[in-house]
């Protein structure tokens, strides 16, 4: 009886699975296509965004398998416009930026919520918390007020900056942190090791996995960005791929797949690579 | 003497504070104080009171913004937890399923124009949906645009709180349930008196995570529909967005700082309890 109930829920578990994994197939294997296949496929790319229909109705039609494998959107992307590479370094510098700035202002913060002894430590710690959940259609004024301030509109600094400052770091960190024994700090303090020391040689080594998932989580958000470079960037040169994704996907759908596989390689990288130290990292944040 | 140190320790221990503080009260709090002046006065800077605020509380495309956003972290959120919730419980007791965990957070290094671009391809009127049902309906300007949203919220965000729930439900000891299946307890018994009871306290952080990313969902819903989608899907971030595009600085800021202030009160007392739920075990 209760095998043939495993067998019941495995099999509904793997057919909601292979729902999941459809969109992730279809961009993989659609990037093969000829940019003539796509337009097929997907109606015509101007009409497509439109809401009016002109003419008769060409349905999306999803296909899998391509007619015949073509490299040509990968040749056009990656040789033929040198544009996209530029906006992939964009993409690079801000992602890292923001993910450095995360690591380190992060874990110190954290270091210091688990060791300084106030009454202002958890009062502190909620105006980073509220800060943290605002949407950044709230945050937007500010930013902007100080990124004027600073003279720095129009550039990538306007945008690492206010991210890289964003206390979610300081969070993420401080509940893995929380997870470490204080008697291992008292025993620390006893030997003599002072704050820095407890910091280089206890906390961090401790919370590697915490490091993990603070990267992890930094990095598919910031290469997400969509908000931040529309509002802060005036010019188009300095703006990361996943805004010119966007309007690839406004006009000349015959390129979005390949560059939607090649913007997503780092990501399915630093995934694969790390998912280990990541789970981990969640697990010790969610209990505690 | 001891208490001087102490006193040296802890200003030390304060001091690694401070590269975030300053951070955060220079981008984020000392900014917010400043633009605060925009909410009390009108467009040329004459003071005006509350006036601002008592205007977009009459603002039909506020409360509109407002209702839906309070209407989708109402109707997804809780959802977002208790799919994953159920799934992890099923998965767990199966072997040789780990890597379905994988799978379930695909979407996430999925880049978010291409999600729209899916979705698009999946709801609009010559798109895919509309090919098996034979219409030629765009399914975005529909009522049906509110469930859509809660669907690509769901499945974006599934695969990470379901590493949180497989997390919180490994942490549950394989005792429990062995003692109360001694003492005769049932299956559907056991699932709300244990494992339910001791999920919560993983709940916390995929609350939390949860709402960030209910803001989030911003971005996928203005590359669907721009910035005035169906008004199901109208949300206080497209309210804001456009309140910024027309330049209407006023507006804006009486609205961050009313959004602000609503979530501020919300997290504080989200705090309390949970601190009093702690102090409880």
């Amino acid at each position: 009886m209760s095998i043939i109930k495993d067998i019941v829920v495995k099999i509904f578990l793997i057919a909601f699975a292979f729902v999941y994994i459809i969109p992730l197939l279809i961009i993989f294997t659609n990037s093969f296509m000829t940019p003539g296949e796509i337009a097929r496929s997907y109606g015509d790319t101007h009409d497509f965004f439109d809401h009016e229909l002109i003419g008769q109705i060409s349905y999306v039609q999803y296909r899998l398998i391509p007619e015949r494998i073509s490299l040509n959107q990968y040749n056009t992307l990656l040789f033929r416009t040198p544009a996209y590479l530029d906006h992939f370094m964009n993409s690079i510098k801000l992602t890292l930026s923001v993910v450095a700035m995360h690591v380190v202002v992060g874990s110190l913060a954290a270091y210091g919520f688990t060791a300084w002894k106030s009454r202002f430590n958890e009062i502190i710690f909620c105006v980073c918390i509220i800060v943290m959940v605002l949407p950044f259609q709230a945050t937007l004024v500010p930013n902007f007020i100080m990124a004027d301030t600073l003279g720095i509109l129009n550039t990538h600094a306007s945008i690492i900056l206010p991210l890289g400052f964003s206390p979610f770091a300081v969070f993420v960190m401080r509940q893995s942190m929380k997870g470490i024994p204080a008697s291992i700090f008292e025993a620390a303090q006893i030997d003599g090791a002072n704050h820095f020391k407890q910091f280089i040689h206890i906390a961090l080594p401790m919370s590697k996995s915490g490091v993990a998932a603070l990267i992890i989580l930094t990095f598919a958000d910031s290469w997400a960005m969509v908000e931040h470079p529309m509002v802060f960037l005036r010019d188009n040169a300095l703006e990361p791929l996943s805004v010119v994704l966007y309007r690839l996907g406004q006009g000349d759908i015959g390129l979005i797949f390949a560059a939607s596989v090649f913007y997503m390689l780092p990501m399915v990288w630093i995934f694969l690579y790390g998912q280990e130290y990541f789970e981990q990292g969640v697990k010790l944040s969610a209990l505690r | 003497m001891l208490s001087r140190v102490t006193g040296k320790e802890n200003a030390i221990a304060f001091s690694f504070l401070i590269p975030s503080l300053a951070g955060v009260a220079l981008f984020y709090v000392i900014p917010f104080f400043m633009s605060l002046g925009y909410a009390t006065t009108d467009s040329s800077g004459n003071f005006t009171g509350i006036e601002n605020f008592a205007n977009l509380f009459n603002s039909e495309a506020f409360r509109l913004a407002s209702r839906n956003t309070f209407r989708f972290m109402v109707v997804a959120i809780p959802l977002s937890i208790a799919i994953p919730l159920v799934i992890a419980c099923l998965l767990f007791n199966l072997k040789r399923m780990g890597r379905l965990k994988t799978i379930f957070m695909s979407p996430l290094v999925i880049p978010t124009a291409s999600t729209a671009f899916f979705f698009q391809s999946l709801f609009t009127s010559n798109g895919f949906v509309s090919s098996l049902l034979g219409v030629n309906t765009d399914w975005l300007q529909t009522d049906h645009a509110f469930t859509i949203a809660v669907g690509l919220y769901i499945w974006k965000n599934l695969g990470f709180n379901l590493v949180l729930a497989l997390a919180a439900r490994a942490n549950i000891p394989k005792e429990y349930y062995e003692w109360s299946a001694v003492e005769g307890m049932g299956k559907i018994r056991m699932f709300f008196k244990i494992t339910i009871i001791y999920l919560v306290p993983g709940l916390f952080i995929m609350f939390v995570m949860s709402f960030i990313n209910s803001f989030r969902i911003y971005r996928e819903l203005y590359m669907l529909s721009g910035n005035y989608p169906h008004q199901s899907i109208y949300m206080l971030q497209h309210y804001m967005n456009n309140q910024f595009m027309w330049l209407n600085r006023q507006n804006l800021t009486t609205s961050a700082f009313v959004v602000t202030f609503v979530i501020a009160a919300f997290m504080v007392a989200f705090f309390i309890i949970d601190k009093k739920s702690h102090y409880g075990e």
